[in-house]
């Protein structure tokens, strides 16, 4: 076996579990690896998606529209899962990134007749909200972009612990109310109530769905500087979009108790 | 429209240009250039890791039956 032949065979078997090279998977040219434009054009079209559905769904209202806003939002779902996995103490469906390029824009549309629906009823509540809660999401976003660019704030393994624990507090505190709501018909207070416990616990949403962007920027941030492949510019763009529809969603649930 | 609505839209127009303006630049020396950075590709890449793995052992494996194979047959040419 000639040199060439045996590094061939051999040198590429080291242990992968100390390797990191999974990350390093370069293309020899730009056009198949992940540049901080692609991802930023790919988070476009996706919230260009979100919006058009949204769209659709506030102009025509109709138990059909919910159904079909119903169906996104399981949709929605079961793409972020088959995309992003589900840990819970360990990796109960571990994450697949490869599929991003045709989960993220299924995940959009779906989320869009959520939105929509949502943002109309919410609208007819409390005119002007969705306007004030897309601003606030924005800002938010542009504010902390900013304070991770400049180093401000730099996550790393302990923030990274901290905000899933803490997202995890949240997902299961809303299924929880969610259950006792099915079995009671009314969901738990801290949740829903206008006054300060219920403003104190959506604060403490917001601020976390905010601090998940950090993580977004992150992951879009190494991707791009570790050359990746291409599917990793829907991947860092989807995670920023679910974030920023988190945080929408959030801060539209806070304005509203707020002024109520 | 009341003036708070409408402060706050032109603030939203001002931050959606910011984020889709910075979040194209790389980010400040300060933020890349440190060891406890999140590892993400020991996340994300979980199943390409078993896959990888599970092919080199199955790679590392493949040369020993053949150098066994191969004493057989030069046990017998002695013979």
């Amino acid at each position: 076996m000639s040199k060439h032949a045996a590094l061939d065979r051999f040198g590429r078997s080291g242990n992968p579990l100390i390797r990191s090279d999974l990350f390093n998977q370069t293309a020899l040219d730009n056009e198949g690896v992940t540049t901080l434009d692609g991802a930023v054009n790919k988070t476009a079209i996706l919230l260009a998606l979100t919006v058009s559905t949204a769209a659709i769904s506030w102009n025509f209202q109709g138990p059909t529209m919910g159904l079909i806003s119903g169906i996104g939002m399981f949709a929605a779902v079961i793409a972020s899962l088959a995309t992003y996995g589900l840990w819970i103490f360990r990796w109960i469906i571990k994450p697949t990134p490869h599929r991003a390029p045709y989960t993220a824009p299924i995940y959009a549309i779906g989320m869009g007749f959520a939105i929509g629906l949502i943002s109309e009823q919410m609208e007819s509540l409390f005119p002007g909200i969705v306007i004030q809660a897309v601003s606030l999401t924005f800002f938010v976003a542009a504010s902390l972009l900013l304070l991770y660019k400049t180093g401000v704030i730099r996550p790393d393994q302990n923030f990274l612990l901290i905000m899933v624990s803490a997202t995890l507090g949240i997902f299961f505190t809303y299924i929880a109310s969610f259950i006792y709501a099915m079995v009671t018909g009314s969901s738990f207070s801290i949740i829903t109530d206008t006054g300060l416990m219920g403003i104190g616990f959506s604060l403490l949403v917001v601020a976390i769905a905010a601090l998940n962007l950090v993580l977004d920027f992150d992951i879009i941030e190494q991707a791009a500087e570790n050359r990746t492949p291409k599917y990793m510019e829907w991947f860092g763009a989807m995670a920023l979009v679910a974030t920023l529809i988190w945080l929408y969603l959030e801060i539209l649930r806070l304005i509203a108790k707020l002024r109520s | 429209m009341s003036t708070i609505t409408l402060l706050l839209a032109l603030l939203g127009i001002a931050s959606f240009a910011v984020l889709f303006y910075f979040l194209r630049f790389k980010a400040s020396s300060r933020q890349t250039d440190r060891d406890n950075r999140i590892p993400w590709h020991k996340i994300w890449f979980q199943r390409e890791r078993y896959k990888e793995t599970k092919a080199s052992i199955e790679e590392q494996n493949q040369p020993k039956v053949e150098k066994q194979s191969s004493e057989e047959e030069d046990a017998d040419f002695k013979d």
